[in-house]
């Protein structure tokens, strides 16, 4: 059976390097997909982007962060990936103009999709180790990352 | 399901087609986008087996113009659902880089009947 757990922190400084332990369900069988986001938090109306994305995350959407994630005793580094933003208006890499359409670019003209990255990790501990570190290099903003597993249980 | 107050959570139920028996795909769409994608998570779960847990952020389960056709759906593997019922827990949440308006979310789910040979 298919289930999928969540797992967040907080980044709340430049720079900062994280260490956190994700744990899963005793049913779990294996790991079988992983997705990351990174999103802005909400400071109650003020927004380090004041309402619009600056163009820098428009067209290149920088790395913010690098994430590794391992099974202690067990295996090493199993997964890494460089984090960035959600992109708020192409959900894909490097924003694109979109071809014969005019106006505002609206999401559903040029929004993607996102999957999980396929992986195959066999769980004997219900324990996975992950480290976070913040690589943006200017206009800090507090903002979160929310690890995505799927998993397969037991029944 | 129509979103009205910000940081609401809404609950909606819905009976699958009776002559269903496999549910294989879910999507979501909104009249403002930006909202949705910002703000919006939801849990989902089909009699009583969960699908998506609860902070699940809605942006992965939109897709755009970009993706073909047929690729736009969520593939959730086979999921037996004989007289399903879907119930769905949507939160709207707070996000300084939207204002909130009420929106509307709509939610598809794909399902079909087992063939018996």
């Amino acid at each position: 059976m298919k289930k999928i757990i969540i797992h967040t922190e907080e980044i709340l400084k430049q720079g900062a390097k994280l260490q956190f332990q994700i744990k899963m369900p005793t049913t779990t069988n294996m790991v079988k997909g992983i997705l990351i986001t990174a999103t802005e938090l909400d400071k109650g109306g003020k927004s380090a982007f004041v309402g619009h994305v600056p163009p820098t995350i428009k067209m290149f959407n920088p790395v913010i962060g690098w994430t590794w994630l391992r099974i202690p005793e067990k295996r090493d580094v199993f997964y890494a990936e460089k984090v960035k933003f959600s992109n708020p208006l192409k959900q894909d890499l490097q924003g694109i103009p979109e071809q014969g359409f005019s106006g505002k670019p609206q999401w559903w003209i040029g929004g993607t999709k996102r999957s999980f990255f396929n992986v195959t990790v066999p769980m004997e501990d219900v324990m996975i180790e992950g480290f976070y570190v913040d690589r943006s290099a200017k206009n800090f903003t507090d903002y979160k990352i929310k690890i995505y597993l799927e998993l397969e249980i037991n029944e | 399901m129509q979103i009205t107050t910000a940081n609401e959570v809404k609950k909606g139920e819905w009976e699958l087609d009776k002559n269903a028996d496999l549910l294989f795909g879910v999507a979501i769409t909104s009249d403002k986008e930006d909202l949705l994608y910002y703000r919006g998570s939801q849990k989902m779960q089909i009699n009583d087996q969960e699908l998506f847990p609860e902070d699940f952020e809605s942006k992965l389960l939109m897709t755009g113009l970009s993706v073909s056709p047929n690729d736009r759906m969520v593939n959730l593997g086979i999921i037996e659902s004989g007289n399903g019922k879907v119930e769905v827990w949507f939160k709207d949440t707070n996000h300084s880089n939207t204002r909130f308006t009420p929106y509307r979310v709509t939610f598809y789910f794909f399902s079909k009947v087992k063939i018996e040979r």
